[in-house]
């Protein structure tokens, strides 16, 4: 009797495979891309390191001074241009092969060794401000144009995208948590203060929990102290719902299935290179954004 | 022996209590929230994620317990466990397989009877190519060799596939009970009955094995069958544990010897006090390795090392003593 029990729980627990799963994906398609009018000139040749630069200078309209660009830029017009990092290390031998006029990086860009035999052959390399937030990415977005002498540009663009970024925020302030998953496991990474994710879900209304009770941007969390936060909806990266197995295999880890949004199948993910970009996309993002989560909460 | 058993059953019941009370989030009212009262958030917390990773916690020692215990009457030989048989490598390679091939998942029957053939293979083997000596240190070498061996396949294997199942390295080198749900609690608990139940049984045999091969075999007791026997149980218990837990070190090995001390060498006694030593060592490691560092946790593999020596080499040191 008792085999037959353990059999027939087994059997259950395989063949529970959630159905008419809600999970609303927002990729790189569904968001456009703020740009100037491209200027068809090249005036100087810019290799553009530091994270998300080269889609800035795109949407400046300065894409022909590009001749490399980092592994976060990865808009299908940029294609063409190589990658010139290897993961986030720049690879010295390439950048110098390429003779750019000017290099611009971030505090991420490593290794120094390379970063100083750039500067040994005199070229031109501009520190330029990470962003974590919209107002970041104004800040970031000006010292791009500085670099290229192109401050005029700057402002148009950030006048442009300012117009955009006033999205309808959700009524209610649902309570989200942004998690960063890598593969099942019971406990998470939760975004908190300063993961980029906070300020994009208070722009459209939401509460973080993570950033309410959290310390650190990134912080790990049991799946007990995560059913006790209870969000309402999951905001997630796209690669990191299927490294989970998708939804079927997100409600089946411990935590997630007591929430709210386990419950209802609240789910919102964004493609990686896209959540905390910060650049001329996440205007258009948030309306996206703002828009999956009323249709969420309804 | 019953005041024995008396004092740890009592240990059992009171880590029980105290692991429900602590935890990554603080529950008000345990006693309420288990009759069904309080808020409903933390009473799922409690039914759906604690109480079955601490039922989760019992069974899974109480079979390392046993596994352990198996595994050092049939070699006779105080240092054999399923980790140094090959057991619990063979069980994970078998399983990492089945898994790349696509042919079942994580919790699932399927990849524990999977398991199980895995680790009755790899230890079946060694038994045969070691026949000669298995209470010498032969076997002691050479099965290390056989799960390093194993071992380096299931982390390649582990870092190299993309399905979500294959877990990670840390899985199936450490182990978690981190992924208990109450289905899993509920399967693991009646495989460990009905197998502990067995063995309980079956421990006579066991006890004419002790005495030698030959003496066995003149008392009526076929050595094979009493080997194949229990290496079939403990790969059973090894292969439901590995492929639902990951590979939990150091209880098997330990428990045995701390058993022993309390319970003496006869194997009933010993096989039910494995279970309990066992269930009663996991449960305090995982209570620590969820609330030391809570709100994250600690691999459990760590802590039932650091839990575990010093009874281990506290019972050792008794009977060193005693003899």
């Amino acid at each position: 009797m008792k085999l037959r029990l353990a059999l027939a729980f087994t059997f259950t627990l395989i063949s529970i495979t959630p159905s008419n799963a809600s999970v609303i994906n927002i990729g790189s398609k569904d968001v456009t891309t703020i740009r100037l009018s491209e200027l068809s000139n090249r005036q100087s040749r810019v290799i553009a390191l530091a994270n998300g630069s080269a889609e800035v200078i795109d949407a400046l309209g300065l894409r022909k001074n590009l001749i490399g660009r980092d592994i976060a830029s990865e808009l299908p017009r940029l294609k063409k241009i190589p990658v010139v990092t290897s993961g986030h290390q720049i690879v010295a031998e390439k950048i110098i092969a390429l003779k750019p006029d000017l290099v611009l990086v971030d505090k991420s860009t490593g290794p120094a060794t390379a970063l100083a035999m750039l500067k040994k052959r005199e070229i031109n390399v501009v520190a330029i401000p990470e962003a974590w937030n919209v107002q970041d990415s104004y800040l970031r977005i000006k010292a791009i144009a500085r670099a290229l002498n192109e401050n005029k540009r700057g402002d148009q663009l950030i006048e442009k995208m300012k117009q955009v970024v006033a999205a309808k925020k959700v009524e209610g302030s649902p309570k989200v948590a942004f998690l960063y998953l890598r593969g099942p496991s019971a406990v998470y990474l939760i975004g908190g203060p300063g993961s980029g994710a906070d300020t994009l879900i208070t722009a459209i209304g939401g509460r973080d929990v993570g950033a309410e009770t959290m310390k650190n941007p990134f912080n790990t969390l049991t799946s007990e102290a995560l059913a006790k936060a209870n969000p309402d909806v999951l905001l997630l990266m796209t690669k990191g719902l299927q490294s989970v197995g998708g939804i079927d295999g997100l409600l089946k880890l411990p935590g997630i299935a007591q929430t709210t949004a386990g419950k209802k199948r609240r789910i919102i993910t964004v493609d990686d290179s896209l959540l905390l970009a910060f650049g001329p996309r996440t205007p258009s993002l948030i309306s996206q954004l703002a828009r999956a989560l009323g249709s969420e909460m309804q | 022996m019953k005041r024995n058993l008396s004092i740890n059953l009592t240990a059992l019941i009171l880590t029980f209590w105290i692991s429900l009370n602590l935890g990554a989030t603080k529950l008000d009212d345990v006693a309420q929230l288990l009759l069904g009262g309080g808020h409903e958030i933390e009473r799922s917390i409690l039914t759906e994620i604690r109480l079955p990773r601490v039922i989760a916690a019992i069974a899974v020692g109480a079979a390392l317990g046993i596994a352990g215990a198996l595994a050092q009457a049939v070699t006779r030989n105080n240092l054999a466990e399923p980790g140094i048989l090959g057991t619990t490598s063979g069980a994970a390679f078998f399983a990492l397989i089945a898994i790349s091939l696509n042919l079942t998942e994580i919790g699932s029957l399927t990849l524990a009877l999977i398991a199980t053939v895995g680790g009755l293979i790899t230890t079946g083997l060694l038994f045969y190519f070691v026949r000669r000596s298995l209470d010498g240190l032969a076997l002691v070498i050479i099965g290390i060799a056989v799960s390093a061996t194993l071992s380096g396949l299931v982390g390649i294997l582990a870092s190299i596939i993309k399905d979500p199942n294959a877990k990670g390295v840390t899985f199936w080198s450490l182990g978690t009970l981190s992924l208990a749900t109450q289905q899993n609690a509920l399967v693991i608990s009646v495989i460990t009955t009905i197998l502990g139940l067995f063995g309980y049984l079956y421990a006579r045999n066991l006890d004419y094995l002790a005495l030698g091969d030959l003496r066995a075999s003149h008392l009526g007791v076929s050595p094979i069958r009493v080997r194949g026997i229990s290496l079939f149980l403990m790969a059973t218990i090894v292969g439901f544990v590995t492929s639902t837990f990951g590979a939990i070190t150091f209880i098997a090995l330990a428990t045995p010897h701390i058993a022993r001390s309390i319970y003496g060498v006869t194997h009933q006694k010993l096989i039910l006090g494995s279970a309990l030593v066992g269930a009663v060592l996991l449960l305090i490691a995982d209570t620590a390795s969820r609330s030391l560092a809570a709100p994250t946790e600690l691999p459990i593999s760590l802590l039932t090392a650091l839990i575990g020596a010093p009874f281990l080499a506290g019972a050792v040191y008794r009977g060193m003593r005693r003899s």
